[in-house]
């Protein structure tokens, strides 16, 4: 029985890392791999291409086909790294041409000719007798995802794809990205530390910490419940860890707070953070989890601010730039913390 | 802005220093000038019409050529395996194999006959398949084999050492074999290095002296490379020939430093 899409146990122990990870992603699909500096992200993909040897009881199945000991050149695979990895002593279309004659068979005229279509789709056909030195960080990202996208693999590796791209450039890249995606047939695996990355190109989030997955879904069901610290501040809620007291209230590091859907014992709240509202003198009115603090840092975005506040409870607040000017928040203001009971969500 | 007034001038330099260089600096270069100035000019034509000098001149190509081959055919794989391959003793078999650079040239010619000869190490053995390697042009060229090859493996150890591997995997994953990625990523990324070597152990063997006349004699003809003849004019009836044998021997090697230029000081 054949099942279109990725079935993967990836497992490594090499040196300080212990990586076990399963990931599922089913054709047409694009999953993003998201988790801190070392928690193994990219190694996973390096399993996923062959690079890197699997642990016997891991497995890479593709479609219904066990990849494990199929070699790295015979893979139906593509994989877009992280520094693009062109290579230097060959044009830009040479580059493309280079994994059409030798993945596909094609001979080299032919080859170069197909090429030249996929330099044309990314948009940088007028650069392809360019060698890679000579190209900026966008046309170098354009040309590796040309190359990667004329093997039409039946599994896109992409690492940290607009990493090496300036901020400026990665937006208007990532948008071109998502289209260029949504056309490769087979399945999508994205590693990013991006939570913009992820956002507006994977279906589904697999979080990965310490080499294994603590979440995975889509990032919307991960805002709702984050399972870590580090998941909380990926999608930029807080979590909490706290102890209810099984009448409607639940105590956080020092602070009681009401939480009418706490139950006995230990709980983890999650808190929206536009559900929490700061001001300079103590707020009056309905509500009741109220609490002095200090701002640790301001953020400042398009329109909205979010606020850093630290002890004694750690707390990110978002507030409209207009708000945060006329509260004068800034690092080290102290101010009044309040919380909607509706704005906490108890689990 | 006056000179004076830069103020990233930096210090005159101490006149001890300049002073201890310039004489090193005539210590290399005013044998040379010496060479051109005091040469038979007028000699020139007639002493390289010499068949004697013209058959060690030819000599002296095909045993420098054939060395290099011979070094590129085992140095370069020598080479991959020091640079690729994580074995214990790596650094132990990299002090070995360039010691070449650093021994007495005489002293390799006799660690040779005592692994080649007659009575050597493996002699006997080789002699029992047809190959004698003492006194003949085949001794000539492992002679200058034996000095050149650590120029070799060197350099190409060291382009190979900054080659990117992950561009290897990148070609790995476009559907390249390991040969395919050897030929077609791994070479031509190391092509400067492969070159510099090359010429480098060139001109080593092209001069190669006292590892050739200890192993291999000084057979006119057969084993008498330009070096040799060399020295055995000077020694004879004309230095005039030997000297101008030397100023061909001075263009090449001018001619090989000017090819190089800087490349081989960054890999090396």
């Amino acid at each position: 029985m054949r099942t279109p899409g990725l079935d993967a146990r990836v497992v490594v122990r090499r040196g300080a890392l212990e990586l076990d990870a399963v990931l599922t992603a089913a054709a047409g699909e694009t999953a993003a791999i998201v988790g801190p500096n070392g928690a193994g992200k990219s190694t996973v993909l390096r399993v996923l291409a062959g690079l890197t040897a699997l642990a016997p009881e891991g497995h890479v199945v593709l479609d219904g086909r066990r990849l494990d000991r199929v070699p790295v050149e015979e893979r139906p695979i593509a994989v877009v790294f992280q520094d693009h990895l062109l290579l230097p002593h060959l044009s830009a279309l040479d580059n493309v041409a280079y994994g059409l004659r030798r993945r596909r068979g094609m001979h080299r005229a032919a080859a170069r000719q197909l090429a030249g279509l996929w330099l044309e789709q990314v948009g940088v056909s007028a650069r392809a007798d360019a060698r890679p030195a000579q190209l900026s960080g966008g046309e170098t990202q354009r040309v590796a995802l040309a190359r990667a996208l004329a093997l039409e693999p039946a599994l896109l590796l992409l690492d940290e794809p607009l990493a090496a791209v300036d901020a400026q450039a990665r937006v208007e890249l990532r948008a071109e990205l998502r289209r260029h995606l949504a056309t490769v047939p087979g399945v999508r695996v994205l590693v990013t530390h991006d939570p913009a990355d992820a956002a507006s190109l994977a279906d589904r989030v697999v979080v990965l910490e310490a080499g294994r997955v603590v979440q995975a879904g889509a990032l919307a069901d991960l805002a709702l419940r984050p399972a870590t610290p580090y998941v909380a501040q990926l999608v930029g809620t807080n979590r909490w860890v706290g102890e209810g007291d099984g009448r409607g209230g639940a105590t956080v590091a020092g602070v009681h707070l009401e939480v009418p859907t706490a139950p006995a014992g230990p709980v983890v709240l999650v808190v929206d953070p536009r559900g929490v509202a700061l001001a300079r003198e103590r707020p009056v009115g309905s509500a009741r989890n109220v609490w002095r603090g200090r701002v640790d840092a301001v953020e400042a975005g398009l329109g909205v601010a979010r606020v850093r506040v630290g002890v004694p409870l750690p707390v990110v607040a978002e507030v409209t730039a207009a708000a945060a000017a006329e509260l004068a928040l800034e690092a080290g203001a102290e101010v009044w913390v309040a919380v909607k009971a509706v704005a906490i969500t108890a689990t | 802005m006056s000179a004076a007034s830069d103020p990233d001038r930096r210090p005159a330099p101490p006149w001890p220093v300049v002073v201890a260089g310039a004489v090193a600096g005539a210590l290399l270069l005013l044998p040379l000038a010496a060479l051109v100035v005091k040469a038979p000019w007028s000699q020139m034509m007639v002493q390289l019409r010499d068949p004697a000098a013209l058959q060690a001149l030819r000599l002296s190509m095909t045993t420098s050529l054939c060395a290099v081959a011979v070094a590129f055919a085992f140095g370069v794989p020598l080479a991959w395996v020091q640079a690729r391959v994580d074995y214990p003793g790596r650094s132990l078999v990299r002090a070995l194999t360039t010691l070449p650079l650093v021994l007495p040239p005489v002293v390799g010619g006799i660690a040779l006959l005592l692994a080649f000869g007659q009575r050597g190490l493996v002699g006997p053995t080789l002699g029992s398949f047809g190959v004698r390697l003492p006194f003949t042009t085949a001794g000539a060229v492992a002679a200058e084999a034996f000095v050149a090859l650590p120029f070799l493996t060197l350099t190409v150890e060291g382009g190979l050492r900054q080659v990117d591997r992950r561009m290897e995997d990148a070609a790995r994953t476009l559907g390249a074999t390991r040969w395919d990625v050897f030929r077609t990523v791994t070479l031509p990324l190391v092509r400067p290095s492969l070159t510099a070597g090359a010429v480098l152990a060139w001109a080593r063997a092209l001069g190669e002296f006292g590892a050739t006349i200890t192993f291999a004699g000084n057979l006119p003809g057969a084993t008498q490379t330009l070096p040799l003849f060399v020295y055995v004019r000077l020694n004879g009836s004309e230095p005039d020939g030997a000297i101008i044998l030397s100023l061909v021997l001075l263009g090449i090697s001018v001619a090989v430093l000017a090819l190089l230029r800087d490349r081989w000081l960054r890999t090396l």
